[in-house]
C-alpha cells in the first residue's frame, strides 16, 4: 500500500476534521501516514456510532471504491492530528490497470479490512455492556496499542462518551463499566488507557 | 460436488446468458465457468447477437482469495480483456464485489463489466443496452 502512495505529498490535518461525509461520492483515496481516523454512522435515534478505527498504514475508503459502490457509507473523521496522503481515485485506477500484482495486494488488504469490519459489527451485538466494552478494548489494543511495561497502552485518547459511541451504549452505562474495569485491574490510566491483556482475555472469554 | 454442479450456464429467454454459482468454488470450477462464458460470447457474436451476461454469485458462501486461486484470477483478467462481449453484470456480496471489481479495474473494462449487490440493479444496467 505504501508503495502505491510513495510519490504523493504528505498533508497534515488537525484532530476533529471530517474527511469524508456519508453519501459523498468517492473522489479520493486517503493513506494514513500517522494518527488515527474513526469511521462512524448516525443511528435512527440520532446517536453517533463509531464502527471502525483506521491506523497508520491503512488506506480508505478502499472498500467503497473497490466494491464499485462509489459512495461513502460512513463518516470519516480524524481523532488525533494526522498525516495523510491523498490520491484521486482515477489516479489509483490508472495505477492498478494492467498490474495484477498490485491488484492482488489490494484485494487481500481490502478483503482483510472487510473481515475486520464484520468482526466489529459482531462486537457491537455482544450480549452485555461489559462484554461490549471488553471486546472494544481488545480491538483497540490490537489496532492502536503499543507495549507499555507489562501492559498495552492505547494510543488514542478515550472518554466515557467515545467508549459509549464505539459500543452503542449510553455514556452513563459506559462510565459504570469503565469504573468496574478499573476496580478489576483490567484498565488503568486516564486519557490514554493501559490495558492488562491477561485480565482482558479472561474477561472476553468469560 | 462435481464441477458441473457448482455452476450453471444457460440462455435466459429475456435475451442474455445467465450463470449461477452454487456453493464453494474450486479453481477448476471457476476456470470452467470462464471458458463457458467465452464459448457463449463466441456463439452469440457469430450469430451477430448481443453478448450480454448476468452472473449470480449470491449463493457462494465464501470467496477464496488465497494464492491457489491466483492463476484463476489471472485467467479471468485475460478473458475480460480478450473475449468479445457487450456487457457483463455480476451480483453478489461485498467480498465478491471487491474481488470482481478489482479484477475489472486491472483489466480496464469498467465500462463493460459492473458488479452489483442485487439482481434488480444488475439486470437494470445489463438491459440498458437492449
Amino acid at each position: 500500500m505504501e508503495k502505491l502512495f510513495a510519490n504523493v505529498p504528505v498533508r497534515q490535518l488537525a484532530k476533529g476534521q471530517i474527511l469524508i461525509y456519508e453519501g459523498d461520492t468517492i473522489q479520493s483515496i486517503f493513506f494514513l501516514v500517522s494518527g488515527y481516523v474513526k469511521v462512524s454512522n448516525i443511528l435512527v435515534n440520532g446517536a453517533r456510532r463509531t464502527i471502525f478505527i483506521y491506523a497508520p498504514g491503512d488506506a480508505f475508503p478502499l472498500t467503497s471504491f473497490l466494491s464499485g459502490i462509489g459512495v461513502a457509507r460512513y463518516f470519516y473523521e480524524t481523532i488525533t492530528d494526522v498525516e495523510v496522503k491523498v490520491m484521486p481515485h482515477k489516479k489509483l485506477q490508472s495505477l492498478i490497470q494492467g498490474d495484477l500484482k498490485t491488484g492482488e495486494e489490494l484485494i487481500a488488504y481490502t478483503y482483510n479490512l472487510n473481515e475486520q469490519f464484520i468482526d466489529r459489527i459482531e462486537m457491537l451485538s455482544e450480549r452485555s455492556a461489559r462484554h461490549k466494552v471488553a471486546a472494544l478494548l481488545a480491538y483497540l489494543s490490537d489496532k492502536t496499542g503499543a507495549p507499555h511495561g507489562d501492559k498495552i497502552r492505547l494510543k488514542i485518547p478515550l472518554t466515557s462518551q467515545s467508549i459509549a459511541d464505539m459500543c452503542s451504549l449510553t455514556r452513563e452505562t459506559a462510565s459504570m463499566q469503565i469504573i468496574q474495569l478499573r476496580k478489576d485491574g483490567v484498565i488503568s490510566g486516564t486519557r490514554f488507557l493501559n490495558v492488562d491483556q491477561a485480565r482482558l482475555k479472561k474477561l472476553v472469554n468469560s | 460436488m462435481a464441477k458441473a454442479d457448482k455452476y450453471k450456464t444457460y440462455f435466459n429467454p429475456a435475451g442474455f446468458v445467465e450463470q449461477q454459482f452454487i456453493g464453494t468454488q474450486t479453481p477448476e470450477s471457476v476456470l470452467a465457468s470462464v471458458e463457458d462464458l467465452i464459448k457463449w460470447s463466441k456463439k452469440l457474436k457469430s450469430k451477430q447477437q448481443p453478448a450480454l451476461f448476468l452472473v449470480d454469485v449470491t449463493q457462494v458462501p465464501k470467496i477464496d482469495i488465497s494464492s491457489k486461486m491466483a492463476h484463476v484470477r489471472q485467467r479471468a483478467v485475460k478473458a475480460m480483456t480478450s473475449a468479445e462481449y457487450d456487457r457483463v453484470a455480476i451480483y453478489g456480496n461485498v467480498a465478491v464485489q471487491i474481488l470482481v471489481n478489482t479484477l475489472v479495474l486491472i483489466a480496464g473494462k469498467r465500462h463493460k463489466i459492473r458488479v452489483f449487490s442485487n439482481r434488480v440493479d444488475a439486470l437494470s444496467w445489463l438491459k440498458e443496452t437492449a
